[in-house]
């Protein structure tokens, strides 16, 4: 298969789980017993009027599947319980969790790839030991205790870096200053999300790394000339680059849950504690919006390192 | 020529390593219940007892701010985890084997649709649609367990349907077929042996993600309310954190016990995942694959 019929099935692939990812999330509200106006105030010593729960019915009510995609498309979920458009209240926090999930994920993914590369090459040695068996207790510590125990640590014991907020309330700094605030405020959250990614990087790297040593190819590239360092970076090493950046499109889907928690934890202004605060106050509109935007943003993010694999992959094109 | 091949996916004897994880599991699932029925502790939810009072003889890890013992909460935290988190396998172990298996005796153009499906389940973040359920509904846990094991038995369905594949393309499955085998007899001698060395590396991993994925619904506060979770005696105690004694007592076991579990069960996901790999029919069969030593593929890492 030509690479640019690869990529339009990869894409045509990708706009049909859209849209059934969109349409599954429809059909979920559609069939909960009851509405939203009950779920607010079934359990409230509220006694409303007929003409009150009709209006409120009304204007919190499930729409059709039609005009549900179109919103979706249009990116308009309507208007959250705290009074702002659910659009609006997600674009201001949507930067953050973008800048947190981005920079750890590259971050652990290319230490953790270097890290890994450097491991096999050193297969057996005492250095190849320690990182495996550090690698493989990091490994376990989910997310919420990480978080937990830098924030203990650093924050609370120490006293090194701020313990909650994305930067100082009424800090009025600027320039550099306030950058180094908000530096500082990312810090915590960012290493609970590098260190918990950072061995999965690593022991998947170091695993396709020794097996790629033993395989045909490699005694091929001796007989060439290649020396041992030039055989490990050039051609073990693009081969191990694949999975590294496909635990991504597998695992994106997973590693949500730990983004959301981690912001929860630190306070961090994000779609996670956006999301706490929509559950705190029951607000089913936002709750929706935020929910479909992270199942998109996994979903893009999925596809675009489908589709950047496509162009690494040795193979490409080749294949009958 | 075919070697001797064991019906039961355990070959060799496991590593001091792997049973010593397996034991402090099955302590970490099992304590708890024993401390229930020995009534060892007082009831999780009683509020008798003086809030925020230190560890002492009477309360070994203090009280909590609601005025109930620590310890009761953390044990009835790791009761609810474990028995979450074990409904989720089973659920998803049913689900995992019927998918694989089935989707390997469907035809290629009924395949391929079933390879979308999978696709499509895979990219669906488990939490969203439970915290979802949660902010309307606070559902019980058995019903959480149906929907999170519905939510994650797609990529194990996947791993499953692959091996089941290649038993499927492999020569004596043919002569079998050959032989007038009819489909029950090829799935029981031929399917099923094939994916079983798989059913612990499935129900580990599933039970490990429940575990984390009922822990970050306790600490968001969207589990239900009427059960002790650990998340949701992190998410309490973390209210207290600026004071040191709280924490230490409060705050570090559930995040102890939490690593403890998720740890031990990752541990014995690689472990067993190398088996399956290495251990048992597949290394017979696979001219290609040579015995690596312990912890060295890490294929089955990605928990």
């Amino acid at each position: 298969m030509s690479e640019w019929r690869r990529v339009a099935a990869r894409t045509g692939q990708f706009v049909v789980t859209l849209l059934v990812l969109v349409t599954l999330g429809w059909g979920f509200v559609h069939v909960l017993p009851g509405d939203a106006v009950v779920a607010m105030y079934a359990s409230a010593d509220i006694v409303m009027s007929d003409e009150v729960m009709r209006t409120m019915a009304e204007t919190f009510a499930v729409p059709d599947l039609g005009t549900h995609l179109v919103r979706t498309l249009t990116l308009d979920w309507g208007t959250s319980f705290q009074g702002g458009s659910v659009t609006g209240l997600i674009a201001a926090a949507l930067p953050h969790t973008l800048m947190l999930a981005a920079l750890s994920g590259m971050a652990s993914t290319v230490v953790g790839f270097a890290l890994g590369a450097a491991s096999a090459a050193r297969r057996g040695t005492p250095t190849d030991r320690w990182l495996t068996t550090i690698a493989g207790a990091l490994h376990g510590i989910p997310e919420m205790a990480t978080g937990i125990l830098l924030l203990l640590i650093f924050a609370l014991g120490l006293g090194w870096l701020p313990a909650a907020g994305a930067s100082t309330a009424f800090g009025d700094l600027t320039g550099s200053a306030a950058l180094a605030d908000r530096l500082s405020h990312l810090f915590l959250p960012w290493l609970t999300l590098f260190l918990t990614q950072l061995p999965s990087a690593f022991l998947v790297t170091r695993a396709v790394m020794l097996k790629a040593f033993d395989a045909p190819f490699m005694l091929t590239a001796a007989a060439k000339g290649a020396n041992a360092r030039r055989r490990a970076r050039v051609h073990a090493a693009r081969l191990a680059l694949l999975p590294v950046l496909t635990r991504f499109a597998v695992r994106g889907a997973l590693m949500l849950t730990g983004l959301i928690v981690v912001e929860a934890v630190f306070s961090y202004p994000g779609l996670g504690s956006l999301l706490m605060e929509a559950l705190a106050m029951r607000d089913a509109p936002l709750v929706m919006g935020i929910c479909t935007t992270s199942a998109v943003g996994v979903l893009v993010a999925g596809f675009v390192i489908d589709l950047l694999c496509m162009k690494l992959d040795p193979d490409a094109g080749r294949a009958p | 020529m075919r070697k001797t091949v064991p019906m039961m996916p355990f070959g060799e004897r496991p590593s001091m390593l792997t049973l010593t994880a397996a034991g402090g599991l099955l302590l970490l699932v099992t304590l708890p219940w024993a401390v229930e029925v020995f009534g060892w502790l007082p009831d999780p939810f009683d509020i008798d007892f003086e809030p925020l009072e230190g560890a002492s003889r009477a309360h070994w890890l203090g009280t909590t701010d609601a005025g109930t013992d620590v310890l009761a909460e953390l044990a009835a935290g790791l009761r609810a985890s474990s028995a979450f988190a074990l409904l989720t396998a089973a659920f998803g172990l049913l689900m995992a084997f019927g998918a694989g298996l089935a989707g390997a005796m469907l035809p290629g153009c009924l395949r391929s649709l079933w390879a979308r499906a999978t696709d499509v389940v895979t990219a669906v973040p488990p939490i969203l649609p439970l915290i979802a359920l949660g902010a309307v509904l606070m559902p019980p846990a058995w019903a959480n367990a149906l929907l999170l094991a519905s939510l994650l038995w797609a990529p194990s369905a996947k791993l499953i349907n692959a091996t089941a594949l290649a038993e499927a393309g492999s020569g004596w499955f043919a002569a079998s077929k050959r032989f007038g085998a009819g489909p029950w007899y090829l799935m029981r001698r031929h399917l099923l042996p094939a994916v079983a060395p798989l059913v612990p590396v499935v129900g580990l991993s599933i039970f490990r993600r429940a575990v984390f994925t009922e822990a970050a619904l306790g600490f968001l506060g969207l589990a239900d309310p009427t059960v002790r979770t650990l998340g949701g005696m992190m998410s309490q105690a973390l209210q207290y954190y600026y004071l040191p004694e709280v924490w230490l007592r409060w705050l570090l076991p559930p995040v102890v016990a939490l690593s403890l579990m998720m740890g031990l069960a990752m541990m014995l996901v690689t472990a067993s995942g190398e088996r399956a790999t290495f251990g048992g029919r597949c290394v017979t069969w696979s001219k290609g694959l040579s015995k690596g030593e312990p912890g060295e593929s890490g294929t089955f890492n990605e928990g």
